[in-house]
């Protein structure tokens, strides 16, 4: 029972944490039509904010953390990725994967790449009968539902957020009505960013940080990205969900490392067999590189 | 990285030891150094060879990269001993050159990079390497050339049979032969093994698969993970779930701050009795105290009360700050007096007259009041294990001297 218990727990502590990366991947691969290598890296510096904030109190760390990341895509979306906008797909690729290698080094050039660990703050644990399991991650884990659910209101109930909808669906079409797709793009850009940044943060007290930490997430959550129901912002949270409890279940059964060749190989073939849960993101690599 | 010694310049080296003691302890009264040549001198008193130029040692250490905090303790370790080496008069009557290459720990630059230091900077031997891979890489360049190649970490012994490897960890016998038994004794019969998926830790773990046959002990269960494994909670479920007495681990680099992160965290830890390599004393300023408690086996600690190890400490210390020093930055350290021992003994600059040096080459350490000896045949140093209890802020406090331990080590 409590073993259950632990491994339902733990499904949903780490796929609100994908979740949460992989809506911020599909959000810039709808709005921007960019594949963001990056993202991970993202994630990396988040936790690496943190790491330098450790003095402070946890929350007001976890804010400007948020504020640097708000900052930090606002900077990269219009100092680098706009001017690679028109040059195809493969360019934003390469720009991002760019993008990610001088935050790796940058990161690495300033904390050195020993592992660092920031503490958690909080130690306690929830229990119920026999079973407890760590506070922090239960807090979070509904912290990230929470904040989920109120970014989707605001994208299906906000005008902003028909606007942004708008401009996912067909660009040039919205420009024409009044929406300026610059501006747009910065703004889905920069609060993504953020969201991949608070994402890394809040792991950061679960794990050891070092400059390469956001690589395993990435496969991950392009996997989640995938397997969505193409042009769904809500699709990259289903995902997310669905390849955890997959990867879950195998984990259970299997030595971690056959578990996930295990799960990529069954996500490719997914792939495979529908190809309209990818066909989104082809159509648009083709069209692009054409 | 020798400049602050180089004008310190060391009376021929047929000076017996004790003048020499006092010749460089009267010039560096004060300065770091003093007792490490004594320690240093021990085996050069009787050298009658003076090298006609200086002795050059190629060092190729992952500086960047995935073990990147290990290949940097290890140049640390370096630069100090090679400092230290010179201060007390260096090999053979001459000073020690370095050229020193980052290789990102990827092999094929380990290759290049020895390759190059043979042939375009005409070294006489080769010093460094982390990983597996990359000391697999290094060896085969050098023994095609002829080279002695000399590792830091441990390798596998019976992969560099009859090569021009020379191997200063410890190996796996060392870590597990006095660990085992230990951790039976103390908290029960019932292992589990968890490591990270390489070659490593399942050669690693195949030995402590042996020791705790041996101790009529069981284990209940066999878990890998990949290196970059960012979440356990399904390992750790698993280890919860078979309840075993020792958690024997092979989980290493950030996996292992990981692991024992998230074993405190789902409250595993620290009920639970976590041994094995993930509790190197350089994984332990990020793990947060997780392990506090705990039993670890290591070849080096900062406890050890010895001249030597005091002034390897404070110069250690003075130059680099304080913290825990990593296993590897002492080997590294040390490594050079063995480089010194075996070319004396040579009597010579030829590789092959260095190689047959090795054999059996004794120099005194930081890790013992004995010295430590390169077996003749695995051209391995056997060390003097120690076995530790990890103290709040990472003091490695030593419980229990285990002395050398024998092994089944053999070639052929």
């Amino acid at each position: 029972m409590n073993a259950w218990l632990q491994i339902l727990l733990d499904f949903v502590w780490v796929s609100a944490c994908l979740a949460l990366v992989s809506f911020s991947l599909g959000l810039i691969l709808g709005e921007l039509k960019i594949v963001n290598i990056a993202q991970g890296d993202l994630m990396m510096v988040g936790a690496y904010s943190m790491y330098a904030l450790r003095g402070l109190p946890f929350v007001v760390a976890l804010l400007l953390t948020v504020a640097l990341g708000l900052v930090l895509g606002l900077v990269l979306e219009r100092g680098i990725l706009r001017w690679v906008y028109d040059k195809g797909f493969m360019a934003t690729l390469l720009a991002s994967w760019g993008v990610g290698t001088v935050l790796e080094q940058g990161v690495a050039a300033i904390f050195t790449v020993s592992q660092k660990g920031v503490d958690s703050p909080l130690t306690g644990q929830l229990t119920i009968g026999d079973f407890s399991y760590p506070a922090y991650r239960v807090v979070v884990a509904v912290g990230i539902v929470a904040l989920l659910a109120i970014l989707l209101l605001f994208v299906y109930r906000t005008a902003l957020g028909l606007r942004l909808r708008a401009s996912i669906d067909n660009v040039e079409m919205a420009s024409v009505l009044g929406i300026s797709p610059q501006r747009m793009f910065a703004m889905v850009f920069s609060v993504a960013t953020a969201l991949a940044v608070l994402a890394g943060a809040l792991i950061a007290p679960t794990i050891a940080i070092n400059p390469t930490l956001g690589l395993s997430f990435l496969a991950p959550a392009f996997f989640a990205v995938l397997v969505a129901k193409p042009g769904s912002l809500a699709g990259p949270i289903v995902g997310a969900m669905a390849v955890q409890a997959v990867f879950t279940v195998l984990q259970a059964w299997l030595n971690v490392t056959v578990a996930e060749s295990a799960l990529f190989g069954l996500l490719a073939l997914f792939v495979v067999l529908r190809p309209q849960g990818i066909s989104w993101t082809w159509k648009i690599a083709r069209k692009e590189m054409s | 990285m020798t400049k602050k010694f180089e004008d310190w310049k060391t009376p021929s080296p047929s000076l017996s030891r004790r003048s020499l003691i006092r010749g460089a302890g009267g010039l560096a009264l004060g300065l770091a150094g003093a007792s490490a040549v004594g320690g240093l001198m021990t085996t050069t008193a009787r050298a009658a060879f003076t090298g006609s130029r200086p002795y050059k040692i190629g060092f190729v250490a992952p500086l960047t990269g995935p073990v990147a905090p290990e290949g940097i303790s290890m140049q640390r370790g370096f630069d100090l001993g090679l400092e230290h080496l010179n201060a007390a008069g260096g090999i053979a009557g001459q000073k020690v050159e370095a050229v020193t290459q980052d290789t990102k720990a990827d092999p094929a630059l380990v290759a290049t990079v020895v390759k190059k230091f043979i042939q375009e900077e005409k070294v006489d031997m080769i010093v460094g390497t982390i990983t597996n891979d990359e000391e697999d890489a290094a060896v085969k360049v050098g023994a095609a050339a002829g080279t002695p190649v000399m590792f830091i970490e441990a390798g596998f012994w019976h992969a560099f049979c009859n090569s021009t490897a020379v191997l200063m960890g410890e190996n796996s016998f060392d870590l597990c032969a006095p660990l085992v038994p230990f951790m039976a004794e103390k908290f029960g019969k019932k292992f589990l093994l968890i490591g990270s998926d390489f070659s490593f830790p399942h050669a690693y773990l195949g030995v402590a698969k042996n020791y705790i046959a041996q101790v009529g002990g069981t284990v209940v269960d066999e878990l890998y993970a990949p290196l970059g494994t960012p979440d356990w909670s399904s390992s750790i479920a698993k280890i919860k779930a078979a309840k075993p007495d020792v958690i024997f681990s092979g989980v290493v680099g950030g996996d292992a701050i990981g692991f024992a992160k998230q074993a405190k965290d789902l409250g595993l830890l620290p009920d639970a009795h976590l041994t094995g390599v993930n509790l190197q004393p350089e994984f332990y300023p990020a793990m947060g105290g997780a392990v506090d408690g705990q039993y670890a086996c290591v070849r080096y600690s900062e406890e050890i009360d010895n001249p030597d190890n005091a002034q390897f400490k404070a110069a250690y210390k003075k130059k680099y700050g304080e913290g825990p020093i990593p296993l590897v930055g002492s080997t590294a350290y040390y490594a050079l007096r063995f480089v010194k021992a075996a070319v004396e003994k040579a009597g010579s600059y030829d590789k092959a007259k260095v190689l047959v040096g090795f054999k059996g080459a004794q120099a005194q350490t930081p890790v013992s009041d004995k010295p430590l000896t390169i077996d003749p045949i695995t051209m391995n140093v056997g060390y003097p294990m120690y076995i530790c209890q990890i103290q709040p802020g990472g003091l490695y406090k030593i419980v229990k001297e285990v002395g050398f331990v024998k092994n089944d080590m053999h070639c052929g």
